[in-house]
Order: structure tokens, then sequence, then C-alpha cells
């Protein structure tokens, strides 16, 4: 049994998933299966410290990146409400403009009638005077309303 | 303390166990509570992104699954029977997403692109090594890449690995070995072609 079969064995015991008095005597034996064993616990501590590595940073943008779509359809909602006016509702905005309004002529001003009611007196029957005069031929009648 | 040892505190009100606190924050998420889902979302988000990250090497494919992963988490919560073993099925499914984008990618960066400054012939520090692991764990198989990121970085047992990976323990045992085995060739690898 050459080093290379020991290889995976020493692989399980770095970390102790294996207990084998038959490594522990082949590492007694041999220098370089040692320095294999040494440099496997380093990696194994290597390992463990990406646990620890901090991804504060990246969970943010992980976390942004999980809730843009729902962020995005938010904004997309909110912005077509900002952009939708119904035509019913409310007068519309001010039109702002560089452009000179133009004179317009004074309206004429409006023309108002009053009516005054007039009373008018009762219809009755005409007065008629008839006035004789000098001349038999001549009579002068006098009708009033 | 279990439920029935609940006890009361000096302003009258139930402390819970954080077993207790757990049911009950599952519970008021699978009711449809926004906010008890997103407190499982923050107490999960680390490790989903973590173990997401050293198994596809990218923080932008990282952050595509894990996205993936708490969407299915949000459909599939009524499946969940206790808060203890989302955990659990969070790392099945962060592996099982990252996996498939794998084939579906391929996008690895080779060892030959990857940047490296470690020194050969000088002793690296513990620093530059966890630099060279992290880049020699995307040069491994994807099943040993998960077992390795399972049971050495996230520390789990070799039991609860097989149960994530719904595999038996003699195989993960097995990936496991051949796993370090590699890395600790890909490492070395790194570090004799590294300027």
């Amino acid at each position: 049994m050459n080093c290379a079969d020991w290889e995976e064995r020493i692989a399980l015991y770095s970390s102790g998933d294996l207990a084998l008095v038959e490594v522990e005597g082949h590492l007694a034996n041999c220098p370089g299966c040692r320095l294999f064993l040494e440099e496997l616990e380093a990696n194994g501590t290597a390992l463990a410290m990406l646990r620890e590595q901090p991804l504060i940073r990246r969970e943010k943008r992980a976390r942004a990146v999980r809730w843009l779509p729902y962020a995005a359809a938010i904004a997309l909602v909110l912005g077509a409400g900002a952009l939708w006016k119904p035509e019913t509702v409310g007068p519309p905005p001010p039109v702002r403009t560089a452009v000179e309004a133009p004179r317009l002529a004074p309206m004429p001003r409006p023309v108002i009638r009053t009516v005054r009611r007039v009373k008018r007196p009762e219809k009755h029957e005409p007065i008629v005077v008839k006035m004789l005069t000098s001349d038999p031929d001549v009579i002068i009648y006098w009708v009033t309303d | 303390m279990s439920a029935n040892e609940a006890a009361l505190n000096a302003d009258g009100l139930t402390l819970l166990s954080p077993e207790d606190e757990g049911t009950a924050l599952l519970r008021r998420a699978k009711a449809g509570d926004r906010e008890a889902f997103e407190e499982i979302v923050r107490q999960y988000e680390g490790q989903v992104f973590r173990v997401a990250l050293r198994l596809l090497g990218s923080v932008e494919d990282a952050q595509d699954a894990s996205q993936e992963t708490l969407l299915r988490l949000h459909r599939h919560l009524g499946a969940i029977d206790e808060l203890q073993s989302c955990g659990a099925w969070l790392y099945r499914v962060t592996v099982n997403i990252a996996n498939d984008m794998l084939r579906r990618r391929r996008k690895i960066v080779p060892l030959a692109e990857m940047p490296c400054r470690a020194d050969a012939e000088a002793a690296i520090s513990l620093e530059e090594r966890r630099n060279l692991v992290s880049r020699a764990l995307l040069g491994l198989p994807e099943k040993e890449r998960a077992a390795i990121v399972l049971r050495d970085i996230e520390g789990l047992s070799t039991g609860e690995v097989a149960a994530i990976l719904n595999s038996s323990e003699a195989t993960v045992r097995s990936q496991i070995s051949t796993g370090r085995v590699k890395l600790k060739k890909l490492v070395d690898e790194l570090m004799r072609s590294g300027k």
C-alpha cells in the first residue's frame, strides 16, 4: 500500500470522520503523509473560515435583487397612476408658455334690460263727450279711453 | 423550555421557547403573514446565499439561485412542518437549484483563468489559502463540491449532508474524502501556476 492509497483515508481522518489506528500508524512513519495531513487541515480551516466570511454587502444586494421585481412593479403602477389623469376629474393644469398672449378686444358690456311693469288701467267703456257748436251742422265728439 | 413549561415574565407575558417561537412564526407565515415570512427569510438568507456562492462561484448566479430558492420556500411553505427543518429543506433546494444552473449555464470559470497571487515557494497565509480554496472549490465535480460545502463550510454532520443530498452516508463519506483530496491538488496547482 503506497501513500496515494492512504490519501482518502487521511482526508477523512483529518476531520475526525475516520479514526483508524492504521492511519495513525502510517502517519507516524511517513513524513510525506504527515505534510499531506497538515495541508488538508489547513484547507479545512480555510473552508471553515469561508462560512464566517462577511457577506453583508452581498446579502444586501441579494435582498435588493430579490425584491426588485416587486419594487419595479410598484413603481410601474405608481408611475402609471401619476401619468393617468382622468379627463372628467378636476380642471386641466394651467399651461405655462413664454409666448405672449394675444391682446383681445374688450368684451362688449352686456346690455342689461330691466322690464318695468306698468300697471295698466282696467278696461272700461270709452268716454264719449259730445260737444255742440253754434253751427247746427257741426258736432264735435271727444272720445277718450 | 417546552410549551408546557412556558413561564410568565414580569409583564405577565408568556415567554416562548425558541422552538415555540419558530412554530408560531411558521404558522403565521403559512397563514399569509408577510412580515412573518420576511422574518424567516432574514433568518435563512445568509445560509442560502453562502451555499449558492460556494457552489456557483459567482455573486450574480448566487443571487439568482438565492432568489429562486426563497421563492420556492414561499411556494412550498405548507410542506414544511417546523421551522427547525426549514434549514435542511433550504440546503437541499439551494443545492438542487445551483446544480441545475451549473448544468444549464456551464459558467464555471476555468482554473487557468483564475487570478492567483500565491507564491508556490513561500508559505501562504491563511487568508491566501482561503482565497485559493474558494477558487479551487469550483474545480470540483458538483456532487463532491456540494458535499464539501455542506460538510466543511456549513459544518453539518455526514448524516445531515446525506439526508440533504438524498444519498447514503457511505456515498457522502466517499464524496467528501475524494473531494478533499482533489481540492488539495487543485490548491497545489493554483499555487504552482499563480504569479
